[in-house]
Formats: structure tokens, sequence, C-alpha cells
């Protein structure tokens, strides 16, 4: 079938070039995708869905337009990152809220199927990593927002629709651009990571040694680690060191922070550089566009770096005015490498954390061991020297490991339109992609990784001096290979009428789709491997069981890290849709599509209903009767219609395990999950009603939408009727039980503030969505600890997926300044009560991700300067701060800076919410209740400057021929102007390293 | 110039439009979403899942068990000491005081066996799909024929519990149990009559007899003889002795062996040997009752055998020895379980078929040959050289003695609750009566409580039901 495809491919390409040369004298026709919109001119604009051109004056759809001027106003390597602030609807999340969904277009209405809106690039569905995608590329975008505009493609398209158009060939004589970025960011802040004191740390270190809490950790060479603290005064308790040199050496403990030496030694200014060039010509008949980009970033941790090529090659041919060809492809090479550097978690995931007063280079200037598994005492004498160096040096390991991820992404298409009768055009296109990933991660001989491994599954035989190794010496590699193929397929009928001289206009498309992605991959781990000569160990046992070395008590296999998978989607999907205007101000648009796919059910392909959209909309200031002077442009919009949502966690088929029966030698298999005929998608149902205006002169244009979505058999988590017969197998099977509800507003307004010489215009967007399960077929559990984890997924009737929750708080003791909540309407500190009470009994604060948000741009213009700003406001969501771990600071090297705030005497509860600090190792429900108080949870509300664009540009006549030139100054990531929350907290940046304001350079050039 | 060039494109148009439309559309849209998806669809994958033994028979190493224990957690033969109460959980304590219309949830007497039920129905709808062919018809017939067994044995266990004692005259008026009979969760659930639910049970026995081979190779799988087994107990719940009889005779016909308890060793733990190695020449298909939850009552550690049947065993009768051995601190507990461990056997074994014989030909009248019957299993269970042959004056007498013998034979074997059913509906009046602290409580013949209500969680689900 592969070949078939390739076939076609080729002969469509070759029939274009062979064409081209003979057919001139044929009228173009016209290509209405380039159109670009200007302030004021909505009608003007052209919105592509995939499918087809439509002229946005006359769509019933909620829809925005971005043209390459908005795109190209920001820098980023990939294209989802300048649709920000652009549109309203569009939301990206930062923060803590990124974890629930990076970006999404009118709110979340789902539970658990993937929610980003369906990317689409040119016709097809992108199948590749967005990413892959060069912005130089792209043309325009349109964002799809409402059931109308986004019917069309069906059962996965409720997430909204982002339509990339790239750049085609035009005008007569070719055309070349040259693009050049050049972007610098400083470090990191560090200190926004809120970290206990180094010297807080050392006292506490020192109360806790004399406590006889590191006692265990000393006594035996093989139980530990021990912090640096505790070393000294152990040494100075046993008579090795003087009292003197003790104190000296706490005292300079005291002095060190080592967020300096992270900031210092693993992180470095970033620079991202991005080279675009192209050249698009052709004459009135044939046309092309060649595109090449290299972007190169070094990211602000050492040792990582991401390139990227990206090769482009478009053509069209008009042959004669009824054939029209055309075919392209693009290949992508990103290759992204990093080291051993954790940054500033550096530690943490060790077993005891990272003390603040540790260093990473010594006063002499070299890159010391840290000593966070192992005392010192143990890694110097264990194995009598046979073993491995066993010291975990944190910079020197940044080059010991090679995280390599490359991706290469092959996308080839072809176009044929013909026009055989009159109003009829047909049109077949296919698309290839394959995406190919290749990710190593090798961990050299000399890294730590491979170092404690190999040690762990050794016997060293001191008597005779031999060591025998379960892991070979040498370095390890994990290798994980990906692939991603899709063949698209599509046949489409447009017919186009108009009749008594345009008092009705038709315009009718239907069509055949096919659609086949296999997403697959493999992993595999070589040990004992030579990267130089590329030979591994192969001798490995992976069934024993091994002694650890440094734990001899407790034994494990060596792990074979193998795995293989692979995923199939296949579609077969018919649409259709008809546009109708009467007298050019009444709309009738239409759409309907039925998809059929392996991942629903039997029942649900033969007869499941299909997607259908109905949408109106009434140019009200073209319409003869309805003529208003001051309102130059209005028209009203209403449209109705269903899209659905795709999850991959229900399986329509019956599945089954096997394993051996307990009679005889049978083989016995065992159902796990039932089948499912009905099996269907998510169906989400949308009403959108709007306006499009202009007023004072088209002075003040813009629209306003409104809409309600209806989300019904969203995939939810059930039980079963036991008769069904499942009960026994598991406690839930995910079917389309669940429901969800939505409502928004999006507003878009322009404004020419100041028109002539110098110009100001003003673009405002401002956007509310609020969604909420309606309806879940489980019990909801009676414990609301069950509900604390806010960016998890655990649905609660009535609320936003992703909600904050936090304890009643009741202040704290005014006497011992343990923190109180409620229990029975009583202040209490029964804190393993408290912790179970039920969810109705806590505070629900609100949703993670904000309710309200948008922005306003500001742009000027003055003898070819242009200045713009753009400031960015998010109001209504919530997130929780971290604070004082009592038990984590006793159990844990490291601590939150609320320590230095915590209470110390009676009245300190006045001006503080952070506990008493005891010597308790009992019992964690103090932390577990405080820490999930509502008294530490804060409105994410903030404005922000995000970026300043300020450009030249020159008017320039290269050889008769209109050529520019435009140098920029581009910052971004300025700051925030207001927050919500008296903490000092970006909540950008929560408890993580704040990025610095990013500068860029850039030019722009055609001749 | 134009129909000339017009070649090439239309010919592509075609050949798109081809491709598009000559896949096969069918198993375009079968293919695996993913790989790691086991979707059982091959002969072998049907047998595998009816060898789950665990699920279709409730063997294993700690199984759960499979068919329903709240039937014989509320008979009258044994008896639990007063401390043991307390540790029991509330459905037992409520089956143990004949408080069946107590409604819970997560019924293990409900769910299990209909969990069998859906691993029997995924197997016979896959066979639809499939293609019997004359090289896998004989293992084409064995799947089908033994996932109507196992569903059929499920709808008969169910209605000794969840319909009503079975009465040709109101069983076509009464309600029984959901017969649910396709793999699809969409399933429409209905509950139709008695005669319904029994009517199926025998209809699908039936049409497995052709389809299964005389005896199984092992005693987890279906056969004839389990057929035929089983088609004589249902017709004897049925109180339709003539065909219980015809079909206790096709059993015997195949296979009539008994156990010699002289040649076991009574002084074992368990004195039979395990089902795991096929020794007990009596079992014809095996099955133990439910298990859990834990701790159930009706299990050697916790239920003492009713003192006054245990004293009906004559001295010389090895059953006594073999069945039960002193507990402590007083009374005496069960160990004589087919399964040969703690489990309780409620499959199908030649013993049972002796009783059926016996019992059927004393109602007909046939007095001799049904003493006859009897002494030939009796003679098995005495200590060689003792054993009297019984003798009987009447048809009733006869019918007497078989019934007692029936009782003491097939202890705990998950019988006794259908033949308390069964003989109240025919106006044996027994009333069962429990003593607790104390206090009282008997559960009347014909009472209500015989049926149990459906599960509350289930009854979520079906608000007709």
């Amino acid at each position: 079938m592969t070949i078939r495809y390739i076939f076609l491919f080729l002969l469509a390409l070759s029939c274009t070039r062979m064409l081209a040369q003979d057919t001139a004298g044929v009228p173009r026709k016209p290509d209405t995708g380039y159109l670009v919109s200007q302030v004021g001119q909505l009608e003007e604009v052209v919105v592509s869905d995939g499918y087809g051109y439509r002229r946005k004056l006359y769509s019933a759809g909620a829809t925005d337009h971005i043209d390459s001027a908005l795109l190209s106003r920001s820098v980023s390597m990939n294209i989802t990152g300048r649709l920000e602030n652009l549109t309203p609807g569009l939301l990206f999340n930062h923060g803590d809220a990124a974890s629930t969904d990076a970006f999404l277009i009118r709110g979340r209405s789902t539970i658990y199927a993937n929610a980003q809106p369906l990317i689409v690039l040119d016709n097809f569905p992108y199948d590749g990593d967005i990413s892959n995608i060069n912005p130089n590329d792209i043309e325009s975008v349109d964002v799809l927002k409402d059931a109308s505009a986004t019917s069309i493609w069906g059962a996965r398209a409720a997430n909204g629709v982002i339509v990339l158009t790239t750049k085609k060939g035009r005008g007569r004589t070719p055309q070349v651009s040259v693009h050049s970025t050049v972007q610098l960011q400083g470090r990191p802040d560090l200190f926004n990571v809120p970290s206990v004191s180094p010297s807080d740390r050392v006292t506490l270190d020192s109360i806790l040694f004399e406590k006889g809490k590191y006692d265990n950790a000393l006594g035996s060479p093989y139980n530990g680690p021990a912090n640096p603290v505790a070393e000294i005064l152990w040494q100075y308790k046993n008579g090795e060191v003087s009292n003197t040199l003790m104190r000296s050496a706490l005292d300079s403990f005291r002095r060190y922070d080592v967020r300096n030496d992270i900031s210092r030694y693993l992180y470095r200014p970033s620079l991202f550089t991005q080279q675009a060039i192209s050249i698009n010509g052709g004459d009135k008949d044939y046309n092309y566009n060649f595109s090449f980009g290299w972007d190169r970033q070094l990211p602000s941790l050492e040792g990582q770096q991401n390139n990227r090529i990206t090769v482009r090659y478009q053509n069209n041919v008009h042959l004669l005015d009824w054939l029209h060809l055309q075919g392209g492809v693009m290949y992508v090479q990103n290759e992204s490498l990093q080291g051993h550097n954790e940054g500033y978690n550096l530690g943490q995931i060790s077993l005891r954390g990272l003390y603040p007063y540790a260093r990473l280079k010594n006063d002499q200037g070299s890159n010391v061991p840290l000593y966070l598994s192992y005392r010192k005492g143990y890694i110097d004498t264990a194995g009598n020297g046979l073993l491995k160096d066993w010291n975990y040096i944190p910079l020197d390991d940044i080059t010991e490991e090679e995280h390599r991820q490359e991706l290469s992404d092959f996308t080839a298409n072809a176009g044929l339109e013909l026009a055989p009768w009159k109003n009829f055009t047909l049109s077949a296109r296919y698309q290839y992609e394959r995406q190919v990933g290749t990710g190593t991660d090798l961990y050299k001989e000399g890294s730590y990784y491979a170092r404690n491994l190999i040690n762990n599954f050794s016997n060293v035989n001191i008597a005779s001096g031999s060591v025998t190794y379960g892991i070979p010496p040498g370095a390890i590699q994990d290798n994980n290979d990906t692939y991603t193929e899709s063949h698209q397929g599509r046949f489409q009928v447009d017919y186009t009428n108009a009749w008594e001289g345009g008092l009705h206009r038709v315009n009718a498309m239907a069509g055949y789709e096919i659609r086949d992605r296999k997403v697959g991959g493999k992993a595999f781990r070589y040990y004992g491997y030579d990267p130089e000569y590329g030979t591994i160990a192969t001798n490995i046992d992976y069934t024993s069981q091994y002694p650890r070395y440094a734990s001899p008590s407790s034994s494990s296999s060596i792990d074979a890290l193998q795995s293989a998978t692979q995923q199939t989607d296949h579609f077969l999907s018919s649409f259709g849709s008809v546009d109708y205007t009467f007298h050019d101000y009444l709309v009738l648009n239409g759409s309907i599509r039925k998809d059929e796919a392996n991942l629903f059910g039997v029942s649900t392909n033969q007869k499941g209903s299909p997607f259908w959209s109905v949408g109106t909309g009434w140019i009200l200031s073209k319409t003869p009767f309805c003529q208003i002077p001051w309102l130059p442009f209005l028209k009203l919009r209403l449209s109705y219609g269903y899209n659905g949502n795709i999850s991959r966690l229900a399986s329509a088929y019956t599945t089954a395990s096997y394993g051996n029966a307990w009679i005889g030698p049978l083989k016995s298999a065992t159902l796990q999950s039932p089948p499912n005929a009905n099996l269907k998608w998510e169906k989400v149902g949308m009403l959108n009603a709007g306006l499009d205006f202009s007023i004072l002169g088209s002075r003040i244009s813009g629209s306003v939408d409104a809409y309600k979505k209806n989300a019904s058999g969203v995939m939810g988590s059930v039980q079963l009727d036991p008769t069904l017969g499942y009960s026994v197998i598991s406690t839930g099977f995910y079917g389309n039980v669940a429901s969800m509800k939505g409502n928004g507003i999006d507003i878009k307004i322009n404004t020419v503030n100041i028109q002539g010489v110098f110009s100001w215009q003003s673009l405002f967007n401002f956007s509310y969505t609020s969604t909420k399960v309606t309806d879940y077929l489980m019990p909801e559990s009676s414990n609301g600890y069950n509900y604390l984890a806010s960016t998890a997924i655990i649905p609660v009737k009535g609320k936003p997926l992703f909600s904050v929750y936090g304890y009643k708080w009741a202040g704290l003791d005014p006497q011992t300044g343990m923190p109180r909540g409620w229990l029975n309407g009583e202040p209490s500190e029964d804190y393993t009560s408290i912790y179970q009470v039920p969810l109705d009994s806590m505070t629900y604060k609100g949703p993670v991700q904000p309710t309200v948000y948008g922005a306003l741009m500001n742009s000027f213009a003055w003898n070819g300067w242009t200045l713009s700003f753009n400031i960015s406001y998010k109001f209504g969501g919530y997130f929780r701060t971290a604070s004082m771990n009592n038990i984590g600071m006793l159990n844990y090297w490291s601590g939150h800076s609320d320590y230095a705030k915590r209470w110390q005497k009676p009245g300190d509860e006045a001006h503080t919410h952070v506990p008493v600090f005891e010597y308790d190792l009992t019992s964690s429900a103090k932390d577990d209740f405080y820490k999930n108080a509502d008294v530490l949870v804060q409105k994410s509300d903030m404005i922000r400057w995000e970026d300043l664009n300020i450009a030249y540009q020159w008017p320039l006549k290269v050889k008769r021929r209109m050529s520019s030139l435009k140098i920029f100054v581009y910052l971004s990531n300025i700051g925030l102007l207001w927050k919500a929350n008296d903490m000092g907290i970006d909540p950008y940046y929560n408890g993580v390293p704040k990025e610095k304001m990013a500068c860029a350079f850039g030019l722009d050039f055609k001749f | 110039m134009k129909n000339k060039s017009m070649i090439w494109p239309l010919t592509g148009l075609v050949a798109i439009f081809t491709m598009l439309t000559s896949c096969n559309k069918k198993d375009f849209l079968d293919t695996k979403p993913d790989i790691s998806l086991v979707v059982p669809q091959t002969l072998e994958d049907y047998q595998a899942l009816l060898d789950n033994d665990f699920l279709m028979n409730g063997l294993g190493n700690g199984p759960v068990g499979l068919t329903p224990s709240d039937g014989e957690i509320a008979s009258d033969d044994y008896y639990i000491m007063d401390n043991a109460y307390s540790t029991l959980s509330l459905p037992n304590q409520n089956s143990y005081l004949f408080n069946t219309g107590y409604i819970t949830t997560n019924v293990l007497s409900w769910n299990y066996p209909y969990a069998n039920i859906a691993v029997s129905n995924v197997v016979l709808d896959g066979l639809e799909s499939s293609t019997r062919t004359s090289q896998n018809s004989s293992q084409y017939d064995n799947i089908e024929g033994s996932a109507l067994f196992y569903r059929s044995h499920m709808f008969y266990q169910l209605a000794q519990l969840y319909a009503p004692p079975y009465d040709a005259s109101n069983a076509e008026t009464l309600s029984g149990i959901p017969l649910r009979l396709h793999a699809d969760i969409n399933e429409d659930l209905q509950i139709g009559s008695v005669q319904g639910v029994y009517d199926r049970i025998t209809a699908d026995i039936k049409r497995a007899i052709p389809l299964l081979p005389d005896t199984a190779l092992y005693k987890n799988r279906p056969s004839k003889i389990a057929c035929y087994a089983l088609l004589s107990r249902t017709f004897q719940t049925m109180h339709l002795y003539d065909s219980a009889l015809l079909y206790a005779d096709s059993a015997l016909n195949i296979k009539n062996a008994l156990i010699n308890f002289n040649e076991l060793n009574t002084s074992l733990t368990f004195p039979f040997s395990q089902v795991k190695y096929a020794n007990n020449p009596e079992v014809i298909f095996a099955c133990v009752m439910l298990y859990n939850p834990w701790p159930i009552i009706v299990r050697g550690a916790t239920a003492r055998v009713d003192s006054i049947l245990y004293s009906s065993y004559g001295s010389n009768d090895l059953r006594k020895g073999t069945y039960f051995r002193a507990a402590s601190p007083s009374g005496y507990r069960f160990k004589g379980s087919y399964d040969g461990k703690d489990y309780l056997f409620t499959g199908l074994a030649t013993d049972e078929l002796y009783l059926i014989r016996a019992e059927c030909l004393a109602r007909k009248g046939a007095v001799v040959e049904s003493i006859t019957t009897l002494n030939t299993l009796l003679q098995a269970r005495w200590k060689e050289g003792t054993f009297v042959p019984l003798a009987a004056l009447d048809a009733q007498k006869a019918l007497d003695l078989v019934l007692d013998e029936r009782r003491k034979e097939l202890y705990f074997r998950g019988l006794r609750w259908t033949d308390l059913r069964r003989l109240n509906t025919e106006g044996y009046n027994i009333t069962l009566h429990r003593k607790l602290n104390g206090e009282d409580y008997s559960l009347p013949p014909n009472d209500s409580r015989y049926t149990y209500p459906i599960p509350g969680d289930v009854k979520g689900y079906h608000s007709n039901w």
C-alpha cells in the first residue's frame, strides 16, 4: 500500500515539473489564501479550515486570523509560542497550571482525553512534533473556535482547531527573504527558590547532632550518609579535630550558599539564534517556495544544546484553467543534547536532599565531590581499592553523560485539482509523513551513574584481589527509538454557483478521507558499551539476583530495560458542507461529518450519528433596511453543532492476558476488559453567538462572542454493573460516562487611536472561560485528602476539573504555635482526624487555570519606525505555595525558607502562619495538614509586561525590485506589573528559578 | 489538446479514488489500536479463556471459589460457636441468622458466577466470527459445548439463591434471574420468569451434549457425563424425577465408579486426593464454593457439624471419620471435601448420581431398585464386613431412607439449601433453627427468605428489577 502511495506522489510531482514548462498563456486562478488582514478591514480576511478557504465575512463561525506580520513580531523557535496573547479564547498556561494543559481553546471539555487543539498544517492534521515546524514558514494561522468553524473535523475537533497555512510561491520575479535573529537571556534567578538559609541549617544540624539524629548514620560506615555539619561534629566528638577547627568549619559553612555555586557553574546565559532564508517566485502559471531554516539554542543549563534544520519546497502549477497541481516536501532534522546537569534540582532526588551550605568547587578552584549517598569514609575504603571510584563530583559529571535526541521528519504532499465541468472542482490530496526519533542516553564509563551501578553489582574477593562483575565495566547506553508514520488521503468535490446576479450564492463541498497512522518505538539498553568501537557486552545475566554491594542485605536483578510499542489509528471519514449567501447579507453555513475508526466500537462505526453544525450570519450593515450611519459594519452570528474528542484509554475490544491454569499443563487466559461495541468519541455541543463590528469610520472594530459548551459521553473511569461480569477483574473501566459544561466570552477589539504619519493602534483581547464537571458516575471518596493534588485528574461533580482545595485554617495556637484546623466547628489540633475530613468540610479555593485572561497590545508607527508592546493579564486561578515542613527538615538536609518565619514565642502568631518547629519524628500528620491548609493557597492573578518590539524598516530598491531591510530589537519576559498574592511570588515561577528578561536582535532582508 | 492532457490527471484521480475505496473497510477498522492488547480471536484463545480454572471452576492456590456460598451459610447442617459469630462479616452474620433479606453490595455469590458467565459469552460470541472447518471441528465443538455448559451451570447455581424455589404452578409468573447471553456490556438485561431460566438451562445443556466428549481429560473441563449429571440435578430441582432418573442413568452408564472408603487413610487432615491430581474416581466436574469474604462460616475451622446429624452416622460408617474430626474446644468439624483441601467441593460426582437415581426410583415406586442403588453406594462407605444392606417396605420408607442418606453423603456440597427449598415446596415442612447468645432464630418452610434479594449495587443499575 505504501508503494502505491509513493508512486502516486511521484507521479503528481513529475506531472507538476513536466507540464510546468509548456502551459504559458493561461490565466491564473486567484489565490485567495494570501490576503493579509488589516485593522478595520475584517471583511477582507480569508480563513482556512484545512478543506478550503472562506471569506471571513461570509462565515458564521467564530474564527480568528493571525497574519504573518503579527506572527513575526515575536521571537521563538516554535510556532505555538508566537500565538500567545494574540487571540481571545486561546489560553497558554504557565507556572503550576502548565502541568494541567499547556495551551487550550475555550477551556477544557474532557477529563482524560487529550485536550490539545487539533493542529492542521495546510490541508491535513500534522502528526509530527509541533516543534518541528519552522515559524518562518508560516504565512498565517487561523484559530477555529466554535462548532460551525470546526465540526468539519468531526471526532477530533472538540478542543478547537489551529490551522497553519504555509507560505506559498507568488509574484513573478523570484524574491529572496533572509531572516536572522539572535536572542540572549541572563542566568535564571536561583534565589527565587525558597531555601532555608545556610546559617539556620547549620544551627539546626548542630542541634540535631546533639539530639542524636545522626548517630545511626555516623555509627556505621554502611549506614549513612551524613551531612558535613554532622561529620565535623562527629570528628570533634571523637577528638579528631580541635574545637577551633570545628568552629571555623561551621562558620565557613554558614557563609556558603550552594545556590551561588549552582548558578555560577551549572547555569549560563542562554543564547538562541535563528536563521531562515526563503526564495519564492514563479510566473503566472507556476510558482514555488523554497525555504531553509537553521535554529540553534544554547539553553541556560550547562551542557545543553538544541539544533534544528528545516528544508521545505512547495510548488503549484496551473496547467490549464481547469487543472491545478501541487506538490511539496518538508524535511526537518532536530537534535538536542544534554549532559548530566540537574540544575537547581541538584541532589534533591538523592536520599536526603542537598544541604544549602554545599559547595561545588573548593577554595583552590577544583571540582569537589558531594557525599549524598555514601559517606566519604565508606567510599575511601570500600572494596579495598578494587572497585570503581565511587565519588560523585557534580561538575565533572556534566560531560560524563550525553542525552541525545535526534528527530527527523519527512513530509510529502501532492494534490490535484480539476475543473472539468462548470461550477465543479474535483480534487485529490495525499500526504505522507514519517518522523523517526533516535534517543540515546549515554552514561560514559566515568559517569557516576555507570560507576555506581557497576559497583553495586560487583562482588569483591579481597583475599585474591579479584572482582566479579554482574554488570561488565564500561559505558551504559539506553536507546529509545520512536517512529510515527502516517498516510492521509482525501477526495473532494467542490461546487460553486450564483444565481440572479449574485442574489443567491452557494459554495458546497463533499468528500471522503482515509487516514492511517502508526506510532511505535522500542527501547533497549547496552551494558559494557564502548562508544568508540561500538562493542557491547552480551553475556549479561538478567535473571539472577545480586546482592547490592552498598547494602548487602538487599538484592536485585539487572534491569534489561527493553520494550516495544506500536499504536495504530485508522480513520475513514466522509464529510460535506454548504455555504449559502442571500443578497450578500444573509449567510447560512452547514456541515456534516461521519468518522469511523478502529478506536470506536463496532456499533458506533455502523450506526453512530454524524457530527454536524449549522450557523447563520446576518450582515446588518449590508442589509438595505437596516443601515445605521454610525455603524459602517455590523454582523451578527449564531451557530450550533457537535464535535468529538478521542481517548485511547478505553478499548472497544475484548482484551485478555495469558497465564497458567492450576489444573494440568493447561494455558489459561484471563479477561482484562470487556468488549464495548458502543464505545464512541466524547461529544461536545457548542452554541455560539457573536457579533463583528466596526465604528467611527473603522477606527474601532472588533468582535464579541459568547458560547456555551455541553460535553456528553465524556470518558471516565466507572464501576460496571457486577452482572456484566467484570467487577471481579477491576474496579474501574473507561467508558462514556461523564458530562461537562462550559461557557465563556471572547472579545477582541482593534482601535486606531491616532492616524497619520504618526499612528497608534491598540489590540485588546478579553476571554472568560468556565468549565466544570456536571456528571461523573463514580462514587466520590469520603476523604477530602484524595482531592488535594490540584493538577491531578480527580473529577468532582460541580467543580472545574483542576481545582485547588485546602483544609480550613484556624490560625496558630497563641500559646504553643501549633497549627490549628477546624473539626466539628471548633479549632482543633487533632491532625489525624482533620486530615480525614470529607471534601465538603474543606475550603474550595477555585480553579487552577485562570478564568479571565487576555492582553492589550499597543503599536506606534512613525516614518519607518514601529514600537509595540504587549501587556497580558490573568485572573481567577489559584496555586498552592510551599512552606516549612517540620518532619521534612528533620529527616532531610534541605528545607524551606519559611523556617526563618516560624512561630517562636507567643505573639508571633500575629504576623506569621508558619507553625512552631519541634523535634518530633513520630508523625507527619501536622505537616500533612499544614502544607494543605487553605492559608497556603494563593491567587495567581497578575498583570505582566510580556514584551516590547522596536523596529526600523528601510525601503530599498535593488535592481528595480521591491526590497526592504528591517532591523528590530525584541524584549520578552519583561516582568510582573502587578500580582494578587502578597508573598512575593511570581505565579509563573512558584518555587522554581525565575527566568530573566530575554533580549533579541534581528534583521529581515527582502530583495 | 484538452482531451489529451486530461488523461494523466484523470488517471491520478481514478487511482486515488480506487485506492481509497479498495481497502477492505472491515479489516481496516478492525485493526488493533495497540499491539500490547491481547484480543482473543483464535480457538486457542477461547480454549485458554475456558481453561481459566480460577474463574471457571473456582480452583487454584488460595482461590476465591466460584459457586454461591450464601445458601449453604443459611442451611441447617452446621452451627457456629457464639464467640465465632462476631468475627464474621456482616453479610455472613445476616445469612447465618436467616436474615437473608439483608441488602448489601459487592456480593461475591452474585459477582463471581456472572464473571464466569461473561467468559462463556465472550467465547460464544467469538465463535460466531470463527469458521468451523473439518480440521477444527472437534476443537470448535468442544469449546462451544464447554461454554454452554459453564454458563448453564452458573445460571443453575444463581437460580438456587436469587430465583424462588421452582414450582410448576407458579414458575411462569414468578421472576427468575437475569440471563446474560452476550458479551457486549451494552446488552439490555431483563429478568424473565423462573420457567424461562430453567428452560434456558436445560435447553443449553442439551445443546452442549452432542458437542462434548464422553469424559474430559481434565477435571475442570466439561464433558457429556457432566452435562448428564447437571441435567439430572436440574430436573431433580424442578421435581421432574423421571427426567432426572433418565439423565442420572445416562451419566452412570458412562461412569459409575465409587471410592471404597476402606481404602482411604481417614487419619489424614484431608483424606481425599486433590482434584488437581485427578485421583478421585467419583469426580466428574470440579468446582468449589466461594471462600470469601474472609472469614467465611462454612469452612472447617469455624463450622461445627450439627450434633444430631453427626450422631446419625453409624459407628461403622466410615464417613463419620472421613468427613469429620474433633474440634476444639468441642464439637466436630468438616474435613471431607472432594477438593482435597479446606475448600468446599461443589462440583459433580457419581455419589450424587447414585442418590438422585435412588430417590427418583423410590418416587416412582421402584422400591427394590431404589434400595439396591442406595446399598451399592453405602457398601463403599461402611467398614468392610459391617454393612447390613438396608431394606424398605414401601416407597415412602425407601424415599425417607434415601433422603436421610443424601444429607449424610452430600455434606457441605452446596446442595442442602436447594434440597430444603425443594422438599419444603413438596410439603416436607422443615423449619430451620439457630441459637445465638441464648436467642432463638428460625426459618419456617417456604418463607420468602428462601430467595435472596438482588444485591444493592446491582439494583442501582436496574431500578426496574
